[in-house]
């Protein structure tokens, strides 16, 4: 392997490991305050991007309202999912909600089949995000710099949104125990709200620089990713937004840098992220940054 | 191993169970004789629930250890000790509510099944003597605790004095030789409570058990048990008979005196 | 003494063996004389039945949540197929790689290939099983159906046995009516049986409180376990019979979808009801046809709708939807629908009748 491959390697491996982790702490918010795989979420992932999609080709917007339209609305159908299919399960054994979350996430999805068609759509790609620019021998395109760094920049914004606000103590007061939150005066509900539209947001933002990268979309491209992102979040431990940006980072590293070193095994890159789960489950239950009295007892 | 060892139904022997750095309970000896009605008293967060665990196998201990009639059971699983002959009921009770009051007895029956699952399946001769002897054993336990009457009841459907009842049938259903009372009389009235310490006495001399039991009614204690150890911070306080329980300084200091201060 | 007996017997087994015979003669008539359209129909419910019972096994009655079915489903297609194809069709489909000795030369029954992939599934199944029930709810759910899509990915990758993405074509159409509707209504009363015997009470026990059976002397290794492995193996020979009927296989068909089906058919017909589940897993079978007519292109009334494909998915998740919210326990709960519990139905109409009364 020449150097300007590997290095080539190494940038699709940053750049997959951040939007994995854009979608990684999406799943974490949401399993630390309600314990429940949010199986939407690489659904409202998959929709965000036929949001900024649509944006620009019909309603012919520029690309910054349309994604800033399309990081909106996401945010709100992620609040308005919760409000329907997960608030009136919150006191229903924990496999309903579950299974909700499964019918919300083949619903989405084949809701989008039916709107968007199952043919895959091109993405645009504003010129901004192509100026390529030379490193040494390798020349890269700006997007494999802005992907990490936004993904960067946002956990330093989402930190200081779960640390330093007040919305974000109550998210944290509902995370540690429900029931003495309620009874403390805390309002569980809006912290819920917030935590669906952060973490949908930081999906849309996700899904967004997904379509920017990878330039096809289709109906279907939420489920895996999704699932695998969940996976990213166990495996940096769940319930911890860190965790979850390392998680995911760790995983998209390792899904390009397996299929680069080992391209004997590249068919079995999609069986990666669940072996990964098994042994992170079996040996490491509580995953690379999680606590240890904090997860599932 | 001496002879005498083998007349108690269970020993502890320096138990030691540590949380992390917290020593739950600390050089814990007991020595039940068999037939016995043993009593286990102390504060809230003595550590009581906490020697029952271990001894019903839900948890490990740290040091120590339990014989069950001489043969050591530390660090056996639940079902295996229940197997070999300890039933106990929990203190917030913990039926099978989805089950009729007497499937929750059936259950209770399983561990002593032969038949093979394939004998059940293809419904054989012996499965099906051994089926209409559990019927028949769980309606007399039913009869015996008083609930034949709502034997086709889903358990959750019960009143909460029922439930404590049907938790001891449960328990009795696995043929125990020990059966381990967590708080039987919790949340019960003083009606239901005569009714229940009636049950016990009558429960172990019917089917020759050895009852060891917690309990926060002092009441129920101080009439049923012939012995009893008091637990304060983990640590055995005092050990007697329950007159001697009852004139014992330390006991009345922490526990009794201090409780009664505290009410008054 | 023993003419009693055999009398009790004619009695009890009566009744069945005539319902059991006009069953089977009108599935004689179903295979001769319907379309072959409904025939396939009324296969595919079959062996949904079979399948639906299997999950019910697992994540209604023992409260383990799996969602591994669609692996199991595969490991039985692909080994049914693989003993039953004749060695000339396998070399032809395996053009790229060929396919290993000694499945290369053999071709076995139907019934011993079944059998054969009940087990092997069985197999998968306690691999899966063991390692995997020490989690709960959630998190066994997403471990299952890990393993599900590593054995998807494996099947992809080992060319040599599965031949890979291209799949098996030209699978032997052993499936009728009668080999699935068996399969079904052996399903049917190994539930039976199993849920009603103390195995059964043990398993309900655990889904109840796992803590109080493990202290009644249950065993949660080993019967989650069973119910696991039985499960696996009643999708392993519904997979077999699956792809006997559609004759074509592929490593794709085995996806989580799939899997959804399967639940969604046990959840709307009550996670922990036999009746339910063969209520619902022939209502969405059936459904699930009728409904193609709204992804096909039609005219009618000379006006051209065009098909919209993922509609009848919608309309699926859309229902499963609203049973969870509305109705969570489907149409069943846990009841049964049987002569029994018609039979208490009218006696308890009648004791309320006679209290009104007096």
């Amino acid at each position: 392997m020449t150097l300007e491959i590997f290095l080539q390697n190494v940038a699709n491996g940053i750049t997959l490991g951040s939007l994995y982790a854009l979608l990684a702490i999406g799943y974490t918010m949401v399993y630390g305050i309600l314990r429940l795989i949010n199986f939407a979420h690489g659904e409202i992932f998959m929709i965000s991007t036929y949001f900024a999609f649509y944006g620009i080709g019909i309603f012919t917007l520029p690309w910054q309202i349309s994604f800033i339209m399309a990081i909106v609305l996401t945010a709100l159908l992620g609040v308005v999912i919760e409000r329907a299919s997960y608030r009136p399960l919150r006191d229903a054994p924990r496999i309903s909600a579950l299974i909700s979350a499964i019918g919300v996430s083949f619903l989405i999805a084949n809701l989008g089949l039916v709107i968007f068609g199952g043919r895959p759509k091109t993405f645009y790609r504003p010129p901004l995000f192509q100026i390529p620019i030379q490193l040494g021998t390798i020349r890269v395109v700006a997007l494999f710099f802005i992907i990490p760094i936004l993904t960067l920049l946002l956990l330093v914004i989402l930190n200081y949104i779960v640390y330093r606000t007040k919305i974000g103590l109550a998210m944290r007061a509902a995370q540690w125990d429900f029931d003495v939150a309620k009874l403390m005066g805390v309002d569980v509900d809006r912290a819920i709200s917030v935590t669906f539209a952060l973490g949908s947001a930081l999906a849309a933002i996700g899904g967004i620089m997904w379509g920017l990268r990878f330039v096809e979309i289709n109906p279907n491209m939420g489920l895996f990713p999704g699932l695998k992102c969940f996976i990213a979040a166990v495996f940096g431990g769940i319930g911890n937004i860190d965790g979850a940006v390392l998680g995911g980072f760790l995983l998209g590293f390792g899904e390009i840098m397996l299929v680069a070193f080992l391209p004997g095994l590249a068919g079995y890159r999609d069986a990666f992220a669940f072996v990964l789960l098994i042994l992170t489950l079996l040996l490491r239950p509580t995953g690379l940054l999680g606590e240890k009295q904090r997860v599932r007892t | 191993m001496s002879n005498s060892k083998n007349d108690f139904a269970l020993v502890c022997e320096s138990i030691g169970m540590q949380f992390g750095g917290l020593a739950a309970v600390s050089n814990f000896n007991l020595q039940v004789h068999q037939g016995a009605l043993y009593g286990l008293i102390g504060p809230n967060g003595a550590g009581k629930t906490t020697v029952f665990n271990i001894v019903s196998g839900v948890l490990r201990p740290t040091a120590g250890s339990v014989r069950l009639f001489g043969v050591d059971t530390t660090g056996l699983g639940p079902d295996e000790i229940a197997r070999r002959g300890i039933a106990r009921t929990f203190q917030n009770i913990r039926l099978f509510r989805n089950l009729t009051v007497l499937e929750n007895v059936l259950v209770g029956h399983h561990v002593r099944r032969k038949a093979t699952l394939g004998e059940a399946l293809l419904s054989l001769p012996r499965y099906r003597k051994e089926e209409s002897d559990m019927m028949c054993n769980a309606t007399g336990l039913l009869q015996d605790v008083g609930l034949d009457h709502v034997a086709n009841y889903r358990a959750s459907a019960l009143p909460y004095g029922q439930q404590r009842r049907l938790e001891i049938a449960r328990a009795l259903a696995t043929k125990p030789k020990v059966l381990l009372l967590d708080e039987p009389a919790a949340g019960m009235n003083p009606a239901e409570t005569e009714r229940l310490m009636q049950l016990i006495l009558d429960v172990r001399d019917r089917f020759n058990l050895t009852i060891f039991l917690i309990e926060h009614e002092m009441k129920v204690v101080m009439n049923i048990c012939e012995r009893m150890t008091v637990l304060d911070h983990g640590q055995i306080i005092a050990e007697g008979t329950p007159s001697e329980i009852q004139s014992n300084e330390k006991v009345i200091k922490a526990y009794l005196g201090g409780g009664a201060i505290a009410r008054h | 003494m023993i003419g009693n007996r055999s009398n009790e017997f004619v009695r009890k087994a009566g009744p069945i063996c005539v319902s059991l015979l006009v069953f089977y003669l009108f599935l004689f008539w179903a295979e001769t004389g319907w379309d072959a359209y409904k025939v396939r129909i009324l296969n595919l419910s079959a062996i949904y039945i079979g399948i639906t019972l299997g999950l019910n096994l697992c994540n209604g009655f023992t409260g383990q949540f799996s969602l591994g079915i669609a692996g199991f489903m595969a490991v039985g297609a692909y080994t049914t197929a693989l003993l039953t194809m004749s060695p000339a069709t396998k070399s032809a489909v395996f053009f790229i790689d060929p396919l290993i000795w000694p499945l290369n030369s053999i071709q076995w029954g139907f019934l011993p290939a079944l059998l054969m992939a009940a087990l092997v599934s069985g197999f998968v199944g306690l691999l899966i099983g063991a390692p995997a029930i020490r989690f709960r709810d959630d998190y066994l759910g997403i471990t299952t159906l890990g393993f599900a899509e590593i054995i998807r990915v494996i099947f992809t990758n080992t060319r040599t046995i599965t031949n890979g993405a291209l799949g098996l074509k030209g699978i032997p159409p052993h499936t009728n009516l009668y080999w699935s509707w068996s399969f079904a209504l052996i399903c049917v009363f190994v539930m039976i049986r199993l849920t009603n015997s103390s195995y059964g009470r043990a398993l309900r026990a655990i889904r109840d409180d796992e803590i109080a059976a493990e202290a009644m002397g249950v065993n949660l290794f080993y019967h989650k376990c069973l119910s696991f492995v039985i499960s696996a193996m009643m999708a392993g020979v519904g997979g077999g019979l699956l792809g006997s009927l559609i004759t074509t296989i592929d490593p794709n068909m085995f996806r989580f979808p799939l899997t959804f089906t399967v639940l969604m058919m046990a959840v709307l017909g009550g996670l922990g009801s036999i009746t339910g589940s063969v209520i619902a897993a022939t209502l969405v079978t059936v459904a699930m046809e009728v409904l193609r007519v709204l992804e096909e292109p039609r005219v009618i009334l000379g006006i051209f709708l065009p098909g919209i494909p993922g509609m009848r998915m919608v309309v699926f998740s859309v229902a499963l939807m609203l049973v969870i919210l509305f109705y969570p326990k489907g149409f069943m709960g846990d009841r049964e629908l049987g002569l029994k519990s018609i039979r208490a139905f009218a006696a308890r109409f009648r004791r309320t009748f006679l209290h009104k009364q007096v």
